[in-house]
């Protein structure tokens, strides 16, 4: 069940800002505890980031999902930017103009319960990932 | 927005981080931290993040390269005020700082300072 959904635009870094304090927000009225809303508003940042930087801007959906007893924020980036670029059969990137994108996917997968990356050079990236509340 | 402010006790400057950090803000960071530097011809450099509430890559980075760039001054430099859950995320995060004197408050980091450097306040 999606208790609450909602779209923003990210194009510079007063949308990375605005989304932060969005889901700083969010986190607060559902309960989360300050480790778990300090690793969100670390993963948003990161990947917001990214979105301006790497894919030229995009959007995010931020939506609170609730299954059974499970309350989860899940955040959806989309950007049309050329993607990301990994080493042949590796999750190495190799196209971030600085050493911080890889860095910033490989640290936002350990922080979350679930991380899911598509890329395709070209075509974009749509970059998700999920924290529950407990 | 959102900016830090410097203060000073004896030759030691007091880098207080606000709570949320603009990349602006901190592409700027260092530029202004190591102008007040000379400016005040300071001793050492006390970086306050205790109410700063995340630090992502981008800080991160920032933060390692001001105390390199310190280091380089000639200059004691100590981060101070690192809360429980920022450590732990940044360490999940895989930012490595280990190569950063760290104290818990301004007083121990302003003694550790004392200590080094050998000045007498």
């Amino acid at each position: 069940m999606i208790l609450k959904e909602e779209r923003m635009v990210i194009l510079n870094e007063e949308d990375i800002m605005k989304i932060r304090r969005e889901v700083r927000f969010i986190a607060k009225k559902y309960d989360y505890s300050l480790l778990n809303i300090t690793k969100l508003l670390t993963a948003t940042s990161e990947i917001a980031r990214n979105t301006v930087i790497h894919g030229g801007g995009g959007e995010v959906v931020v939506s609170v999902i609730q299954d059974k007893n499970i309350l989860a924020i899940k955040l959806i980036f989309t950007d049309q930017g050329p993607g990301v670029r990994y080493k042949n059969g590796t999750n190495q990137v190799i196209n971030g103009k600085k050493s911080g994108l890889g860095l910033g996917l490989k640290g936002t997968r350990n922080l979350m319960d679930e991380f899911s990356i598509q890329s395709n050079e070209g075509k974009g990236t749509r970059v998700s990932f999920l924290l529950r509340q407990t | 927005m959102p900016s830090v402010s410097i203060t000073k006790i004896n030759d030691v400057l007091i880098v207080n981080f606000p709570k949320n950090l603009s990349d602006k803000l901190v592409d700027s960071l260092q530029n202004t931290i190591l102008k007040e530097i000379k400016n005040n011809n300071a001793k050492g450099v006390i970086l306050d993040v205790k109410i700063v509430e995340f630090i992502d890559s981008y800080l991160g980075r920032a933060i390692i390269d001001i105390f390199e760039a310190i280091k380089l001054f000639d200059v004691a430099a100590i981060l101070v005020g690192v809360q429980p859950f920022v450590a732990i995320t940044v360490i999940e995060l895989g930012v490595n700082m280990k190569a950063i004197q760290t104290a818990s408050t301004v007083e121990r980091g302003l003694e550790l300072i004392k200590m080094e450097s050998g000045y007498d306040s």
